[in-house]
């Protein structure tokens, strides 16, 4: 049994002629206890996906499964059913918890939504669960404005466990964090993972970040998943030539100084938009390698190495398949 | 080789509504040669936006120098009034913002930004008169639209002459930050000030932009002070690098051996903490940065630090030279084995 599974999902906004394409046709299967990292630059649709799976947006075509369960018609039963199975992390800890509660009541609410146990065996949970994200008790009855980034975090990440979900979505969790705590915040996702072996969904712009916490990596570009394989596939050879170009652009320690005249971004102009989606390829007109197929047939997915896919017409398909 | 610009045992700090008086900077010397690019690194709260802040002299009310000198050329800056300071914002010195969507005025398109900018750029108040004069008069006007035209050709953006026309809500992420630094190189300044100039944009995007400033930079051989807590780019665009801790600098020299041979705990620390893409491991760096009220007497890494001592509690260890070009401010910096 797959925790989600995503077939065909498209989401359009805007108007019949002239639609913004959110999401073209993206299938996606996580199993029970996988980490998913989905990559991507601002307009690839990572947000749009995530709102698919919380229940919050409908797709305009394709079918959601969330544990067995249809739940792409989103009725309300539905919405009950995601919300007790998927729990969200979100990025700012500054704006996602309420200033004016409790932490204890912060970390309670999905309990009482849920309508999980009585008061009493809600606390106790709650002190169990400030426990288990390293937080010390006397935290209880603090309020999120006298707690650091890296701690409010680790509340909403409390938060998110209360009611032991299925899936864990993550939208950029340590992105407003400095590296000293991002770390210590990544350390604990991953120890609560091998702990708890909940599936989750990170998105994230660090590759550094995704590299730790996730065993299968989902490359977005323009509503499109452009290529997806496993974490050690992915890092070790990259496929595509937009994932190619995001490896190139991530500056590394020990990075010699750059001189003057050496080229070494491998994708040129901007993000096209969601609105103008070019012919072809989506990438053509900012990859260093497009030929003329490139500009005029859309490429399918090809699988290059066994599990890794990619959409390009330039990678050549895994020896022993057509 | 000489400084350009030289900022010596600066303390700023502010008085708090209980009459408290807080420090943010507690003794910062850094130096710029010409043609010289320095990083600034650390985390939040380290001050380095506020030591930008002071060399451009927009320190907000409260702050005050209590203590040091910010020395350009022959002149020292903290004794400025603000007409001299203004004269020489835009041409010594100048921005690289960080959030380059709410740098541009909304309201006025990217030309006329650059016309007043030609104009009138190193003034602190212009009259009715000289404000109408250049803007009535059609060979001024012509000037300035050629000059604006080949500034923002030379930060490579596509079609500059209808650009010039368009408003900041027309241009994307990264055009506005290409628009930002042709501002801030239209004086031909001495020095650049970027302040985390790319962490609002993408990935592909940032790389773009840092790519063009150091290319812009070397080619006019300008100085470039650049702030960030990327460590990666740091390594990429610097030649020295001061490595910030709760207002003090802990440990500088060059980029390269500063990063391979940490002799602070805090650099190697930070080090540590960026998660790799290669399988390497990353561990976090325990506790928080410290009250700036409740630093005391001592360093201000103590809590934080493996390695700390009774001696760490006792007094502020002075930058001291460590070899290799590099200093530390560390009472055990040459006798600790650090992993990096």
């Amino acid at each position: 049994m797959s925790v989600l599974d995503l077939t065909h999902i498209s989401r359009n906004f805007g108007t019949a002629s002239r639609p913004v394409r959110a999401l073209r046709d993206v299938s996606l299967r996580i199993e029970k206890g996988e980490r998913l990292g989905i990559v991507g630059e601002s307009g690839s649709g990572k947000t749009t996906l995530a709102r698919i799976v919380l229940g919050l947006t409908r797709t305009s075509a394709g079918t959601v499964s969330l544990l067995d369960r249809d739940v792409t018609a989103h009725s309300a039963a539905d919405r009950r059913f995601i919300h007790g199975a998927v729990q969200m992390v979100f990025q700012d800890p500054m704006s996602s918890l309420n200033p004016r509660k409790r932490i204890r009541d912060i970390i309670a609410l999905p309990l009482r939504a849920q309508g999980v146990g009585t008061a009493a065996t809600r606390a106790s949970r709650v002190r169990d669960l400030l426990d288990s994200v390293g937080l010390p008790q006397r935290f209880l009855n603090a309020r999120p404005g006298q707690l650091s980034g890296g701690q409010r975090q680790r509340v909403g990440i409390a938060r998110a466990l209360a009611i032991e979900p299925q899936l864990l979505l993550l939208d950029e969790p340590t992105a407003s964090l400095d590296v000293s705590v991002q770390a210590r915040v990544l350390e604990l996702l991953v120890g609560l993972q091998q702990r708890l072996g909940i599936a989750q969904v990170m998105i994230s712009h660090n590759l550094g970040v995704i590299r730790h916490a996730a065993d299968r990596v989902a490359v977005m570009y323009l509503g499109q998943i452009v290529e997806t394989g496993t974490t050690a596939q992915l890092y070790a050879s990259p496929a595509h030539p937009y994932t190619q170009a995001l490896f190139s652009a991530i500056p590394r320690v020990g990075d010699k100084k750059r001189t003057l005249g050496e080229d070494h971004t491998l994708a040129r102009g901007e993000v096209a938009s969601a609105l103008n989606i070019p012919d072809g390829c989506p990438f053509h007109p900012r990859c260093p390698r497009a030929s003329d197929i490139c500009r005029s047939a859309e490429p399918k997915q090809v699988e290059v190495s066994p599990g890794q896919f990619a959409r390009c017409h330039l990678v050549e398909p895994m020896a022993g398949l057509v | 080789m000489s400084s350009l610009l030289a900022v010596d045992n600066l303390e700023i700090g502010y008085r708090d509504t209980d009459g408290v008086d807080v420090t943010l900077l507690r003794g910062i010397s850094l130096s710029v040669a010409r043609g010289e690019i320095i990083a600034l690194v650390g985390e939040s709260g380290c001050g380095k936006s506020v030591t930008a802040k002071a060399i451009l002299g927009v320190l907000p009310d409260n702050l005050k120098a209590r203590r040091g000198t910010i020395r350009y050329e022959d002149r020292n800056l903290l004794e400025l009034d603000e007409a001299a300071y203004q004269a020489m914002r835009g041409r010594a010195f100048t921005l690289v913002p960080q959030h380059p969507l709410s740098s541009l005025n909304p309201v006025f398109t990217v030309g006329e930004q650059f016309f007043d900018l030609i104009a009138f750029q190193g003034r602190t108040h212009v009259g009715i008169i000289d404000y109408w004069r250049p803007r009535l008069s059609a060979t001024r006007r012509r000037a300035i639209r050629t000059r604006t035209i080949d500034a923002l050709r030379e930060v490579s953006l596509p079609s500059p002459e209808e650009l010039v026309d368009r408003y900041p809500l027309q241009l994307s992420g990264g055009q506005s930050q290409r628009v930002l630094i042709a501002m801030a190189l239209v004086g031909d300044p001495q020095i650049v000030i970027a302040d985390e100039p790319g962490t609002a944009l993408d990935v592909t995007i940032e790389a773009q932009i840092n790519d063009l400033l150091l290319e812009r930079v070397q080619a006019r051989q300008t100085s470039m002070i650049y702030i960030t807590h990327d460590l990666g780019i740091a390594s990429q665009l610097a030649d020295r690098v001061y490595v910030m801790y709760a207002g003090r600098v802990v440990e500088e020299g060059p980029t390269a051996t500063v990063f391979a041979t940490p002799r602070h705990p805090y650099t190697a620390g930070l080090l540590r903490a960026v998660p790799k893409v290669t399988d390497e491991s990353f561990e976090g760096i325990p506790g928080t940065l410290p009250d700036p009220k409740a630093i005391g007497q001592g360093c201000a890494f103590r809590w934080r630090c493996p390695f700390a001592i009774n001696a760490c509690a006792e007094s502020v260890p002075p930058l001291s030279d460590v070899g290799d070009g590099c200093r530390a401010a560390c009472v055990r910096a040459t006798e600790l084995e650090l992993v990096a």
